[in-house]
């Protein structure tokens, strides 16, 4: 039963309130690509790179054109046209654009009270939640992804996932194939089905009645006299081509038993399927081999405590730190080894962000999948051939040919061997994206810590204000405004170890200190407001900020 | 099948003659002797076919030789055992009813500090939960208001579980003052109890007229007792650090003082056998946690027993504190020898908490809280056929033997 | 109704297990072999036959006998001085369940099934066997009128949950009446039912739904083969099945007696209510959880045909519980009503055996007779009694070694063998004894 849309509404209009006030502006300015000053039509024209075409031999000192969002021509005696604008490629290794194959990039989704029921809601693409203004999609693309299959996860069948790339001007002309595939996860919703338990009941059930509903409507239109008239059901029907095995469905598994619920699902059903996430797949080789479905590997990597499993060696066991240690590198490397496990169990790989809070770490984890095991060639083809292939958009992506899709991510050194590697530019159809070679990150402040969009609630005197946070992080510096009752103020100052201080001014009233302590998404502290006296602060991150809903169902 | 009902009727049979009820109606204070049992005295030898004479409520013969006066009625334990009533050194009885009830609440007062207050005189003595206790064979507990974690919850009080008024029951109705110890308390208990010193200086100055009198203060003037070392503070600590910062408050202060709960005693016998710090341990059947043995607790009592920590225990409990028989029993598989889980129980219990010149053991001069046997109480599938508390023959009308009786006793099928 | 009656994933899992019990047969015999040797054996249903032997031969019980000769590679267990008894059963717990154990949002969800959410690698598992317990049966909660289908597992610790389900074991649905499921409609207002003779009156309407379901089936089964045997030209087109409702599906195996009703109530009145429900649908009589008035009516309850699983001396810690008794059981024993006793919690489980020797205490029960309430009478609970919870020829090489007689202070369990694999041995686990402390912890012991 879909709530209704009232609430999505009320949310919407808030949202747009806020960006009408602060966002709009501040996102074109910011934002690393203006993209209304890209002209169009422009021709790139990179010369002297290493080309890894995926398509034939790697090419180096090569030159690759592209014009009006493809890719024109490539090869090592090509001439740039006159009308390119040239880019030196000679220290540039030039892949196809990576695919990020099972994501909630720029995906907003309703929370709290706002929630929706996702139980089935399989007619719904995730692009519903799509927004193509997303302040994390140039997060993804600094991690050399350019396009994403965009699905939702919270949900049993939470609707069809889509295949989106990570950089325009709207969701239609970023789509690049919807649907691709249906998708179904194992979380409670609010209402019924509200447990695992249930939630695989359900699962169960609406398979059966998918089914029916095929049998009935194709029953109905040979002979409706008769026949009671079988209700409209779009998710119902969006099932169908799932509950007869013809086509696959995504499924959500995280841990060792999701795995095994999953199989005795598809044995009861009859179903195909795909796996994403699959943080635990290294715990079921044999199942996966056997299976042999795709997976599309998250590069979250759990904390071993929460590895099933993890108390069969530990619990009231009296082991010495020597034991311990030996048994922790033991699982870490396990944990790590995730991406190679499926690669030796011989099924289609592809890896994710999804599952991860941030995509912030997804290169690094990628490397350390590789230093466990994982070939770097394989990886490289897991984020390109392979996921286009699965995706069914093999001829407009996944390797550098004239005629596809204009999608390249250029990177110095190479990104799955090298911690100094970075990606130096992508290209998301034709368009350019230029980043900064990293800085390190400063000791003892964490990355993307305290940036975000914040609600807080001010107290001073017993009254409560609520307002607005939006900070922005480099390194250990903070610059951002608060917004109460319609006045901003601009602060700045520095994150060290999860410790905020910022300072501000205030016209006619001098200065202000904040000095808060973010814990996640939460921070709790104090304003200082000079003779006013000393105000409470507490906040909480707005959702699709830099760190989320971790890891559920533990 | 007609074997099956003979064989069970003879059952039923044995059942009832073991269940078998004290005849006498109503409970009379009396002189009376017990003869021909095993008298377990705790604090001596164990006596077979002895005699305990009790005379208005007090032990006043103990041995195989005790003349008995003419008229004193006899009570013959013959092939029983005679032993001390249990205590539980900690409960909290009386003071609420069943768990989750809408009823009676009267285990904490409003406040943080609350040394004026006293368990006993909160208790609904009529409470069932009093009654039922005495199935498993305790005679006597302390009970008092936990304070729903507050620092200072009041002072415990002893209760024999049989009397007609609170103050019939109560041993003693201050048995110390209790303290919900934490490490970052410390501070403000610091100052609070050295106010009550100052408080209890000036009590002391005022009384020799040193100074004029004061201004009464009820709560400082419940501090003194304790400030001045004539009763101890009970400590509720349960992890390493908390008990040791409890105890170096303690000897700051120079209380007289235990500490109670002590989860982690196991990890700190040299510490507590150095300071000498008197415990009331309780969780002999918590769980353990996984970065623990799995038989961490059963296995504490022997611990401390082997370090020689001065040690009893107690349930904590409300309804269900004649279990404390089954953490004994527990510990003792787990390596507590026997006598020393009795001990725990009787008066080991009665020394820690200052009592044990009444109560704790088969004594002369001591107080007639007396159990007839039919082993020993800590052995699981012992009965405690007859008790006594105070010299008076208590009658089995607690809430199970009530109901047990009544159901028993009903008509056959009555649904269709 | 064929297409219900066996339900798919009961033939998958048949089908699974065969395969395993192939895989079984071709390991070495020996990693399911043991010869107990020259304890007290405590048979349950067969006497306490002292200085005897029990040879398991491929996770069963082979012999039983006095200085048995032993097998070629057994491994042999030295129990002299000690008493070997049947596995323990935990007949009510929670243990082991992934993400929630209550649906709250309905009352009535009889679909959901604790198979799909084990979570087998629960600490409490281990605890659980360091107690002697064998095979538990982790339940729904509560809070639901029909809470949905239980599952009964053996505690192999270390191994995949599909190792710990029992083959062949019966469905037990889990109901539940009284206060707990009108709390759980007093949380969400909207939630019927909101009193107990709504209680009633929702278990009529389901299985009465139950009922029309089999009808439905039957009515198109008839219509079905009266349309196959139709003439072809004239006949028109095939009737239309009902759809399959997996809700009404478990409600109608309770209806057939394939599954047994495990009812959660404390007062007596609930009680007969549900006496009386289950006679007018002629439902197969089940088990009554925690039942800690059923003392009240035992006469009832066991011309009706119903047993208890209670605690046994549990009382007071809510108002449904005030009237308990220590005395029940042996009321129960007195009317032939049948009792076992649970632990309902990861605490309780490691310790059955001191909570049956209550019924010595109370009473006066005979020791076997408490025995039986922690083996055989929980494996009658769960209809697996001609598997477990006994000492006896063909049955699972199930046993817990104790060091002393069960039911007396000082018994501690040894050794937990399930299907003649030590699961448990205390010689071999780290006790408090030998823990070393960490630095950090706190005094080094002496």
């Amino acid at each position: 039963m879909p709530r209704p849309e009232v609430r999505r509404d009320r949310w919407t209009t808030r949202w747009g309130l806020r960006c009408a006030r602060l966002a709009c502006a501040i996102l074109i300015l910011l934002s690393p690509t203006n993209l209304s000053a890209q002209y169009e039509g422009r021709v790139y024209a990179i010369t002297g790179a290493r080309l890894v075409t995926l398509a034939g031999d790697v090419i180096e000192n090569g030159t690759i054109v592209l014009r009006g969002g493809l890719i024109e021509a490539l090869g090592a005696d090509v001439t740039p046209p006159a009308d390119a604008v040239l880019i030196a490629g000679d220290s540039l290794t030039v892949y196809p654009g990576f695919i990020d194959a099972f994501s909630q990039a720029g995906l907003v989704l309703p929370r709290g009270n706002d929630r929706e029921f996702a139980g089935n809601i399989a007619h719904r693409p995730a692009t519903e939640h799509f927004r193509a203004d997303s302040s994390v999609l140039p997060e993804y693309r600094k991690q050399g992804l350019t396009a994403a299959l965009i699905a939702r996860s919270d949900g049993v069948f939470g609707g069809q996932a889509v295949l989106m790339n990570l950089m325009g001007a709207d969701v239609a002309s970023m789509t690049v194939m919807a649907p691709v595939v249906q998708v179904m996860g194992y979380q409670g919703q609010r209402d019924y089905p509200g447990t695992l338990m249930a939630v695989v009941a359900y699962q169960r059930q609406t398979l059966i009645d998918a089914s029916y509903h095929d049998m009935l409507l194709a029953r109905y239109r040979q002979a409706p006299q008769g026949m009671a008239r079988p209700p409209e059901d779009p998710d119902l029907e969006a099932l169908v081509p799932v509950a007869k095995g013809e086509a696959p469905i995504l499924a959500v598994v995280e841990i060792e038993n999701d795995f095994k619920r999953l199989r005795n699902l598809a044995r009861e059903h009859g179903l195909r399927f795909w796996i994403a996430g699959a943080q635990e797949a290294f715990r079921v080789p044999e199942l996966i081999r056997e299976a042999g479905a795709p997976v599309l590997v998250s590069m979250d990597y759990p904390a071993i405590t929460e590895v099933t499993g993890y108390p069969f060696d530990r619990a009231f066991k009296n082991l010495t730190d020597e034991e311990k240690k030996a048994l922790d590198e033991r699982d870490k490397a396990a944990v790590h080894g995730n991406a190679a496990a499926v690669f030796q169990a011989g099924v289609p790989l592809a890896l994710a962000t999804g599952g991860m809070s941030s995509p912030d770490d997804f290169l690094k984890n990628v490397r350390l999948a590789v230093a466990a095991g994982l070939p770097a060639e394989e990886a490289l083809k897991a984020l390109t051939i392979t996921p286009a292939g699965l995706f069914g958009v093999a001829d407009v992506l996944g390797t550098l040919e004239p005629g596809k899709i204009a999608n390249l991510t250029l990177t110095h050194g190479d990104v799955f061997t090298d911690e100094d590697a970075y990606v130096a530019h992508v290209f998301v159809d034709g368009r350019k994206e230029t980043f900064e070679k990293p800085k390190p990150p400063a000791a003892g402040g964490g990355s993307g810590m305290a940036a975000g969009s914040w609600t807080v609630s001010v107290s001073l005197a017993g009254e409560a204000t609520a307002g607005t946070m939006e900070l922005t992080q480099e390194g250990q510096t903070v610059t951002g405004t608060l917004s109460v009752e319609g006045q901003t103020v601009d602060f700045e100052g520095t994150i060290i170890a999860g410790a905020l201080e910022l300072t501000g001014a205030i016209p006619d009233m001098g200065s202000v200190t904040l000095s808060a302590t973010i814990e996640g998404d939460r921070m709790t502290g104090s304003l200082s407001l000079g003779p006013m006296g000393s105000a409470a602060l507490t906040g909480t991150r707005n959702p699709g900020g830099a760190a989320s809903e971790r890891r559920a169902g533990r | 099948m007609n074997t099956q009902i003979a064989r069970r009727a003879a059952g039923f049979l044995a059942l009832a003659l073991t269940l078998a009820l004290p005849t006498l109606a109503g409970a009379q204070q009396d002189d009376y002797a017990i003869t021909g049992g095993t008298v377990v005295t705790v604090s001596g030898a164990t006596i077979p076919n002895g005699t305990v004479l009790v005379q208005d409520g007090i032990i006043t013969g103990v041995g195989t030789n005790v003349a008995i006066p003419d008229g004193v009625a006899r009570f013959d334990a013959t092939g029983k055992f005679v032993y001390p009533g249990l205590i539980d050194a900690g409960t909290g009885l009386g003071l609420q009813e069943a768990g989750g009830m809408a009823g009676p609440v009267d285990n904490f007062e409003l406040g943080p500090y609350n040394p004026q207050i006293e368990a006993y005189i909160g208790i609904d003595h009529t409470s069932e939960m009093l009654g039922v206790q005495r199935v498993g064979g305790f005679t006597t507990v302390v009970t008092g208001l936990d304070g729903r974690g507050e620092p200072i919850p009041g002072y415990d009080s002893m209760i024999n579980l049989w009397g007609w008024t609170p103050q019939a029951m109560a041993v003693e109705k201050r048995i110390g003052l209790r303290v919900n110890w934490a490490k970052d308390r410390e501070e403000d208990l610091r100052e609070y109890f050295l106010e009550g010193k100052a408080y209890a200086a000036r009590v002391a100055m005022a009384e020799r007229g040193e100074i004029p009198v004061l201004e009464w203060d009820v709560r400082m003037d419940g501090l003194i007792p304790v400030v001045t070392g004539v009763l101890p503070v009970i400590f509720e600590a349960r992890e390493v650090d908390d008990i040791k910062s409890a105890v170096a408050f303690a000897e700051e202060m120079g209380l007289r003082y235990l500490i109670r709960g002590a989860r982690d005693a196991w990890k700190m016998t040299d510490f507590l056998v150095e300071h000498d710090v008197k415990v009331l341990f309780s969780g002999i059947h918590g769980t353990p946690g996984q970065d623990e043995p799995y038989d961490v607790h059963y296995a504490t009592p022997a611990i401390l027993n082997e370090a020689g920590v001065d040690f009893a225990i107690y349930s904590g409990g409300t309804a269900n504190v004649f279990s404390l028989t089954y953490e004994a029993g527990m510990a003792v598989a787990f390596g507590l020898p026997m006598d020393k889980a009795l001990r725990a129980l009787t008066l080991d219990a009665a020394r820690l908490l200052g009592v044990d010149d009444q109560l704790g053991s088969i004594e002369e001069g001591k107080m007639a809280n007396l159990l007839i046997t039919t082993g020993n109480p800590v052995e699981y599938t012992s009965q405690v056929e007859t008790m006594f508390i105070r010299g008076e023959l208590v009658p089995w009308d607690d809430k199970f033997n009530r109901l047990m009786r009544r159901y028993r006793g009903r008509p056959g099928e009555i649904l269709p | 109704m064929s297409a219900i009656r066996k339900s798919i994933p009961s033939a998958f899992h048949a089908l699974a297990l065969t395969l395993l019990a192939t895989l079984a047969g071709s390991v070495p015999a020996s990693a399911q072999d043991l010869l107990i040797r020259g304890g007290t054996v405590l048979t349950i249903t067969n006497g306490d036959l002292p200085n005897t032997d029990v040879l398991i031969r491929n996770g069963k019980i082979a012999e039983v006998g006095q200085n048995l000769t032993v097998p070629p590679g057994v491994r042999v267990i030295d129990a002299q001085g000690r008493y070997v008894m049947p596995g323990l059963l935990d007949s009510h717990s929670h243990m082991g369940i992934d993400r929630g154990i209550n649906e709250g949002s309905r009352s009535v969800v009889p679909e959901v099934r604790i198979a799909d959410v084990i979570k087998h690698d629960d600490p409490a598992f281990f605890t659980a066997l360091a107690g002697g317990i064998t095979t538990i049966h982790t339940m729904h909660g509560s809070a639901n009128t029909i809470g949905g289908q239980n599952e009964t597992l053996k505690l192999k610790w270390g191994r995949p949950w599909e190792d710990m389900i029992i083959e062949g074991a019966p469905m037990t649905l889990k109901l539940a009446l009284g206060e707990n499921v009108r709390r759980s409609s007093v949380d969400d207002p909207t939630r019927y039912p909101r009193s107990r003779s709504g209680v009633a009156e929702v278990l009529r309407e389901s299985f009465q739904q139950a009922r029309d379901y089999l009808a439905a089936w039957e009515k198109y089964e008839a219509d079905e083969a009266a349309w196959d045997r139709a003439n072809r030209r004239s006949r028109g087109l095939a009737p239309i099945p009902p759809k399959r409702d997996l809700k009404l599906e478990a409600l109608a195996d309770a209806l057939e007696g394939r599954s047994i009703l495990r009812v959660h109530g404390y007062r007596a009145d609930e009680m007969a209510m549900v006496m009386e429900v289950a006679k007018e649908f002629n439902i197969r009589p089940g088990v009554f959880e925690h039942a800690l008035d059923a003392y009240k009516i035992a006469p009832e309850v066991a011309r009706n045909g119903w047993a208890t699983s209670v605690f046994a001396d549990s009382w007071g810690y809510k108002i449904e519980a005030y009237e308990a008794i220590p005395y029940k059981m042996l009321i129960h024993y007195e009317h032939g009503v049948r009792t076992s006793i649970n632990s309902d919690s990861a605490e309780r489980v490691r310790r059955l055996f001191q909570e049956a020797a209550r019924g010595v205490k109370y009473g006066g029960l005979p020791e076997n007779e408490c025995l039986k309430m922690i083996t055989i009478n929980s494996a009658m609970d769960l209809g697996i009694e001609d598997r477990v919870g006994s000492i006896e020829v063909g049955k699972d090489g199930d046993i817990a070694i104790f060091s002393h007689y069960p039911l007396h202070t000082a018994a501690r369990v040894e050794m937990t063998i399930i299907e003649g694999e030590v699961f448990f041995d205390r010689s071999a686990t780290d006790v408090l004894a030998t823990w070393t402390l960490d630095p950090k912890g706190g005094e080094e012991r002496p």
